[in-house]
């Protein structure tokens, strides 16, 4: 079972987070889908079909969840994360793992000042104020930066290989 | 630790984009997924045994989410000796609860004392079964703090562990200040108090006086409590207890902290007002608006009165607020001391008339984070906007002009001012600023109408703190910052520091922490300073630790006792 577990639960947690739960309900739920998957079998099933059945039933207690706390579930906001999960670790079928694998490459791809705007942001939550005073980039060139990072690591998760620095469609 | 982008921003982003966002907390945030093996294989445990097949009378109040708390619910610590209690009184009663008592792991037997004492490898632990909830009851003296947490599924294990890599002494059974400590350490990832209304969401850390039995003696212990699933108390085990005790006490938790009892109240309208105790002395709001503020009257003993996030009251309501506890205090002396205010974020303040803020009581302290102050007109020349007791001011990201400034310090004789990201400043503030006589602390990050001023005549102050951070600092200011003898802190981050000013920095023989960068290049001299205690370095883009071998080599030698920071390494 812990073996089971340890091969699924990266997925099921993440997924979640797309769904837009916080990290800690996210853990929270996939403790439970487990548990329920655990129940009905599904460490008989194979990986795909019982990945399926574990994001499945996250899926419905995250909704469960958000009805309890009296907050109308926006489906749009579901299928919105669904639909990002699926442009992220669907892409290529090398599953989340993969598509990590290649945001990391693609992050290595970006120029310095533009890594050095994500680290700010990502790592140490720097505001685009902050990032702005750090780059000496008014608010509006703070906004173009990140818009050209984003299009570039779109163009790059999208290409086959992101080591490859041909222009690419950037079609989502 | 640093926050991770709103995650409520996600909901709003394009496809591409919200996955991008939330692949980037992971790979540059370092964001993971938890590890929930033990936590899965524990459940399944429970699951063996939570025993719907054994209840067959019904009387154990368990649907199936509850079972899952009852999992997770082996709550942590207790000290010194497992709590527990009691089993005498009453083998009828103790008969119920048996049957309300989960069943117990496989390799512990709760409901036998002795099984349990066996097994604990800890000669001081002591077990009994809690048999008789009344006299249970007699043995709580009293619930001195709560703490909430919200659930989850790894709670347990995280109290477990962080008890058992506490020093193994048993000191803080009689030691309150340490248990509050550890409460706190618990709870850090809670930045508030629940809704009380989802209080049901979450567990409480309760710190309880226990009486030792025929003496005058006891011990402080460490439970959890819920309002629906068994207490549980170990130390280096768990114990369950009946999920009748755990309701009881977990709803008598709730309660208390409702009813404010712990001198704290948390409020989400007006109406949950009226259930606080009168006595409270510290009130936290959410959502209040302009009319419930005179229902803040007659908590005659408030000293704390955090406004923050209701973002509905105005400078009527607050004028209101004032006016009733002037009235009030004419009737009966005494009444309305807050020492405290923190006024709605944003806040407007100027026509048609502002409060006498006077009128709320001694404050002390003030903060009136992004307010907007409009018609310096309203400000009287001679006129006190606050009270002179007040001795710190928090004007972040307020709006104001020097004029507006002028008017709110008149008459006071503060020792610490905020000016955070404040727009509207023009340079004569800092004139304004100096006539304080007594400051000595002043935050002036990112105020960026100040760039450039001479901060010259802030020489002249007492000043301990000074953090300038993001204000372009000429070399004269620097060199005026630098001379303050009692400076112990130092913010001078991206003030655009050139050569030269690591010799200024050195003549401020007195600092203790310094926060700098980036540049300038030899900021390896500032080992210089013997009494420095913490040096914060932002590094220059596109440097990294490696770059700064030599200057971390030379602090480590020759200031060994200086802790080194270094930020922004990519």
């Amino acid at each position: 079972v812990r073996e089971w577990v340890g091969r699924h639960q990266g997925s099921v947690w993440r997924y979640l987070r797309f769904l837009g739960a916080d990290p800690d309900v996210a853990s929270d739920l996939t403790q439970d889908a487990f548990l329920a998957a655990l129940r009905a079998g599904a460490i008989e099933r194979a990986d795909p079909s019982a990945a399926a059945l574990l994001r499945l039933s996250a899926r419905h207690r995250y909704l469960s969840l958000l009805r309890q706390r009296h907050r109308r579930p926006s489906h749009q906001d579901l299928d919105e994360g669904e639909a990002a999960w699926q442009w992220f670790a669907g892409q290529r079928g090398d599953g989340i793992d993969g598509a990590l694998d290649r945001l990391r490459s693609c992050v290595a791809t970006l120029d310095p000042r533009q890594q050095h705007a994500l680290h700010r942001i990502y790592r140490e939550g720097a505001t685009h104020r902050e990032l702005g005073t750090d780059l000496q980039l008014q608010p509006e060139g703070v906004k173009a930066l990140l818009r050209r990072i984003r299009a570039r690591l779109r163009a790059c998760m999208e290409r086959r290989n992101p080591t490859d620095h041909d222009t690419a469609s950037t079609s989502s | 630790m640093t926050p991770p982008p709103p995650a409520d921003r996600a909901a709003s982003q394009p496809v591409p984009d919200r996955a991008l966002d939330l692949g980037l907390r992971e790979v540059i945030g370092g964001e993971q997924p938890p590890d929930l093996r033990d936590a899965v294989v524990d459940g399944l445990r429970w699951d063996s045994f939570d025993g719907t097949s054994d209840r067959k009378d019904g009387t154990l109040p368990a649907p199936r989410s509850s079972n899952r708390w009852l999992a997770a619910a082996v709550v942590m610590l207790g000290l010194g000796a497992v709590i527990a209690v009691l089993a005498t009184r009453g083998e009828d009663a103790a008969g119920t609860n048996q049957t309300n008592q989960p069943a117990p792991r496989a390799d512990r037997t709760a409901q036998d004392p002795v099984a349990l004492e066996a097994h604990d490898p800890d000669p001081m632990s002591r077990a009994l079964e809690v048999r008789d909830l009344a006299h249970f009851h007699e043995l709580v003296g009293a619930i001195e703090a709560i703490e909430f947490i919200p659930w989850k599924a790894t709670f347990a294990n995280a109290v477990h562990d962080y008890i058992r890599a506490r020093p193994d002494d048993h000191e803080w059974e009689r030691d309150p200040a340490t248990l509050a400590r550890w409460m706190r350490d618990l709870t850090a990832s809670t930045d508030r108090a629940p809704h009380p209304r989802r209080l049901q969401d979450h567990r409480c850390l309760a710190r309880l006086w226990l009486n030792d039995p025929g003496t005058d003696e006891g011990r402080y212990v460490l439970v959890g409590l819920t309002p629906d699933t068994p207490l549980a108390v170990a130390r280096y085990g768990t114990v369950d207890l009946p999920t009748e005790l755990a309701t009881e006490w977990g709803q008598k938790a709730i309660a208390l902290a409702r009813a404010g009892r712990l001198g704290r109240g948390l409020v989400y309208s007006g109406s949950e007002l009226l259930h606080l105790d009168v006595e409270i002395r510290e009130v936290t709001a959410r959502g209040l608006g302009d009319a419930d503020m005179r229902d803040l009257v007659p908590f005659r003993k408030l000293a704390r009165l955090d406004l923050s996030a209701c973002g509905d009251v105005t400078q009527e309501g607050i004028r209101l607020l004032c006016d009733a506890l002037a009235e009030r205090r004419d009737a009966r002396n005494g009444w309305g001391s807050i020492t405290d205010l923190i006024l709605p974020d944003g806040i407007r303040l100027g026509a048609p008339s502002l409060p006498r803020f006077s009128d709320l009581g001694p404050l002390h302290r003030v903060r009136c984070a992004g307010a907007v102050f409009a018609a310096e007109s309203v400000v009287h020349a001679e006129s006190r906007v606050f009270p002179g007791s007040l001795r710190s001011l928090d004007l972040s990201a307020a709006r104001l002009t020097e004029p507006w400034l002028r008017a709110l310090l008149r008459g006071l004789q503060i020792q610490e001012l905020v000016l955070d990201g404040t727009e509207g400043l023009d340079p004569s503030a800092v004139l304004t600023i100096a006539a304080q006589q007594k400051l000595t602390s002043l935050s002036l990050r990112n105020c960026s109408s100040l760039t450039g001023t001479d901060l010259g005549p802030l020489a002249a102050l007492p000043l301990t703190r000074l953090d300038s951070s993001g204000v372009t600092l000429t070399p004269t200011s620097l060199r005026a910052v630098c001379g303050i003898a009692s400076l112990e802190s130092l913010g001078v981050v991206g003030c655009g520091l050139g050569e030269g000013a690591v010799d200024e920095l050195l003549r401020a023989d007195s600092l203790q922490e310094l926060r700098i960068g980036p540049g300038p290049a030899d900021v390896g001299r500032l080992t210089a300073l013997r009494h420095l205690r913490r040096l914060e370095l932002h590094l220059p883009h596109g440097r990294t630790a490696a770059d700064l071998s030599e200057i971390l080599d030379a602090f480590r030698t020759q200031l060994p006792r200086c802790e080194v920071v270094l930020r922004s390494a990519w």
